[in-house]
């Protein structure tokens, strides 16, 4: 069985490797076979087989079979050379145009033929811990690009998927807050607000600024930062704007950051829109024209790593901080948590997560504005950590990816009036998808109280051992 | 003579009209089990509150270790409204948080049970042991610490080895009896490492063999922690066996201190406890 893994893992290795090569050859080689393919070369080579075919025919008149066989099998390699050259150039071709596609294929490939190595090799089970999650993230990745070049970047599918991402960043990161923590925050959209202006503001090319601040001479800022930076940046700064409201009201023992953060989102709506600030902000105009994702990788891979580092820490000392603050304050402070801290902690590092989300639905959207950003979208946002489950990161990530496809995709037809015959049907026109979708929380909040996941994470252990029915105790890392 | 373990030094508690704490002075010195022991509403808890920052005394100081660690003087409205019997306020005010305390060495346990209830009995000592924390938020979240969370599960666990509930681990907190759910409390408080351990009530709810089985693991984690224990109870029993010595309150005054022999004679607290329920 070992020595079976072993085997087949070395076969998807070398698989891998060829394709990897060819992937990465194509470009080199194909210009000298298509010299090849040159009709004074094909033309040469079929006059020589014209000629091989004549000698056959004179062959035959003079009752020569063995020069006749000769004269054939001169002809026949002919033949065949030519259709292993278009072969090839089709071969190369291939490769040429899926190159991207093969390489993620041959990543693949390696990461699960060492999985299988590791699979294979460990006994402690602790690499199998390791190794599964891997190779389930990188399923996905190549996952989504496989789909992506399938179905075409802007086919529904991929609208969804993008968007999901970037919710599933905005939800888990309102849940480091809410259901984390403990600590009620409506200003989501205010941190969105401010990430995706100082993505936008930095990130516009410096060409179109004259163009995007047409009001306002051309904006005060004359230079453009690459994507990454831009989005950091954005963090940053709506976790700047969290410490300065964080720092008067988290400290007050009773709960006032919900009005505070809700008063925030509004007054930063409205500040975003103020003429005065147009060199910076574009007053109530657009902002355009600034770097935006070709690929859903991109929102993948951000949203990704965003996630796994917010699920890290929640599962470090600091997260169980955060959760004992959510169970007992007092008892929390009993125990030696400094509240104002780890309050404020939980705050700033959620609004970071909040404005990098902000960035990346900037560039889904590829344009800004202020208006746009309205209290109901913290309340789309809060509907989904509450339907996936307060306190549950891939709760929150599914119901993410669900939420957006209903509305985007799958309840579209309620906000379409719709004619069946003469008939009319009732109630089917625009905005009755928000009615919908108010009657779907307050079912989840009065039936389904604690969402999809609740409390819990989806974990492939706990899968494992309901699929093998085997309990073990005795499982202590979270 | 060294500092004592833990000073009161006249304070007073007012909420509004009421004064829960009138003028309270005591001192438990090291390794002594001290009990503070009263009628309902006498005050017990609202003392203990004052001393681990829960509340700020409206007047008055406490000294832990001869470090000055709370210190107030009647304030705003307090000035005019003040009616504790002692007059003479201190000058300073120093005001700590609760964590503060803690991590100077003083750990309680609630009266009515206070655990993280979504966490396991293993999390919830697990957290206790947090106070010692030398990892940042990034060398956490990248596990750079690991060193570190080896020896705080370490420690949790043989915190709950020491409360006999290292099989109940892995259970929810709150799925625990009673009895267990005030161990658990004591294994946490624990965890911190204190010096000075204060019991709100420990065998309320407990059965007598429960009880008495309390009684001897207090006295045992005293020596093996070298722990000084302050404990409100009402179990009269409990408190005559362990205690080395005891305050009496009422109406937030002390009306009574001695050792066990001579509180159990003293007329005052029987006339204080005359039909009250002793539980
Ligand atoms: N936060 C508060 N606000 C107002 N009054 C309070 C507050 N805390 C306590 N009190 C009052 O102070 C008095 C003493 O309460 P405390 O809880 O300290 O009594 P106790 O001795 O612990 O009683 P028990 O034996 O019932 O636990 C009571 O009259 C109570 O109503
Ligand atoms: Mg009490």
């Amino acid at each position: 069985m070992k020595v079976f893994k072993i085997i087949l893992a070395a076969l998807l290795v070398i698989l891998a490797l060829v394709i990897t090569a060819s992937a990465l050859t194509t470009r080199g080689t194909l210009p000298t076979l298509l010299e090849r393919m040159d009709p004074e070369n094909l033309a040469a080579q079929d006059a020589a087989m014209q000629k091989a075919k004549d000698r056959v025919t004179t062959a035959l008149a003079e009752n020569n079979p063995e020069r006749a066989q000769r004269s054939l099998d001169r002809y026949i390699n002919g033949f065949s050379a030519q259709l292993t050259l278009s072969g090839r150039v089709g071969y190369d071709l291939f490769f040429f145009r899926n190159g991207p596609s093969m390489l993620a294929l041959a990543l693949f490939l390696v990461v699960a033929a060492a999985g299988l190595i590791a699979h294979a090799l460990d006994r402690s089970g602790r690499v199998r811990k390791l190794v599964l999650p891997a190779i389930l993230i990188t399923v996905l990745y190549v996952g989504v690009y496989i789909v992506e070049n399938i179905a075409g970047a802007n086919s529904m599918l991929m609208t969804v998927l993008k968007k999901g991402a970037i919710y599933a960043l905005l939800a888990v990161s309102m849940n480091l807050l809410n259901g984390f923590t403990g600590l009620f925050s409506l200003g989501q959209a205010g941190f969105m607000l401010i990430g995706a202006y100082t993505y936008a503001i930095f990130s516009i090319e410096t060409q179109s600024r004259a163009q995007v601040y047409q009001y306002y001479a051309g904006g005060i800022i004359q230079f453009q930062l690459p994507a990454l930076v831009s989005i950091a940046l954005a963090g940053l700064a709506a976790a700047l704007f969290a410490f300065l409201i964080g720092w008067p009201v988290l400290r007050l023992k009773s709960d006032y950051l919900a009005i505070a953060t809700l008063g925030f989102a509004e007054i930063i709506r409205a500040i975003f829109q103020y003429d005065g600030l147009g060199p910076l902000t574009n007053g109530s105009n657009l902002l355009r024209k600034f770097t935006v994702f070709d690929t859903a990788l991109f929102p993948f891979a951000v949203a990704g790593v965003c996630i796994a580092l917010i699920a890290l820490l929640i599962h470090s000392t600091y997260g169980r901080s955060f959760k004992a603050i959510r169970d007992d304050e007092v008892a929390a402070e009993a125990m030696g948590i400094n509240l104002y801290a780890h309050k404020q902690m939980a705050f700033v590092i959620s609004s970071f997560f909040a404005g990098v989300g902000g960035a990346l639905l900037a560039m889904y959207q590829t344009t800004v504005q202020a208006a746009a950003f309205t209290s109901a979208m913290t309340y789309e946002i809060l509907l989904i950590v509450v339907i996936g489950g307060m306190g549950s990161i891939s709760g929150s990530v599914i119901a993410s990816f669900l939420f957006v496809a209903a509305s985007e995709w799958w309840l579209r037809f309620l906000d379409n009036e719709t004619m069946l015959g003469s008939f009319r049907v009732p109630l089917l026109r625009s905005g009755f998808r928000m009615v919908v979708f108010s009657v779907v929380i307050m079912a989840v909040v009065l039936f389904y109280r604690k969402g999809i996941m609740g409390d819990r994470e989806l974990s492939l252990g706990r899968f494992r051992r309901r699929l093998s029915h085997r309990r073990k105790g005795g499982a202590q890392d979270g | 003579m060294a500092d004592a373990m833990l000073e009161l030094s006249h304070v007073t508690m007012q909420f509004g009209g009421v004064v829960a704490v009138d003028n309270l002075s005591m001192h438990i010195d090291q390794d002594e089990i001290v009990a503070l022991i009263g009628p309902n509403g006498a005050g017990k808890t609202t003392a203990f509150n004052c001393i681990t920052g829960v509340y700020t005394p409206t007047s008055g100081q406490v000294f832990y270790r001869g470090e000055l660690i709370v210190s107030n003087r009647p304030q705003g409205k307090m000035k005019t409204l003040y009616a504790g019997s002692h007059k003479d306020f201190p000058t300073q005010v120093v005001v700590n948080t609760p964590d503060r305390i803690t991590k100077m060495g003083l750990a309680r346990t609630f009266q009515n049970i206070r655990l993280f209830k979504t966490q396991t009995v293993f999390e919830n000592v697990l957290i206790a042991t947090h106070l010692h924390r030398t990892s940042n938020l990034f060398t956490a979240t990248m596990r750079l610490n690991r060193q570190e969370e080896r020896s705080f599960r370490e420690h949790a666990m043989s915190m709950l080895e020491a409360v006999g509930l290292q099989d109940e681990k892995d259970e929810l907190a709150v799925s625990l009896p009673y009895g267990k759910q005030r161990r658990l409390e004591i294994a946490r408080a624990l965890a911190t490492r204190p010096r000075l351990l204060l019991l709100d009530e420990p065998a309320a709810g407990m059965n007598p063999q429960e009880t008495d089985a309390l009684g001897r693991f207090i006295v045992d984690i005293r020596s093996r922690f070298g722990l000084t224990v302050f404990l409100i109870e009402h179990h009269m029993d409990l408190v005559m066996d362990i205690s080395d010595r005891i305050y009496v309150i009422d109406f937030g005054r002390q009306i009574a201190h001695g050792i066990p022999e001579q509180i159990q004679d003293n007329p005052d607290v029987i006339t204080a406890y005359l039909g009250v329920d002793e539980e």
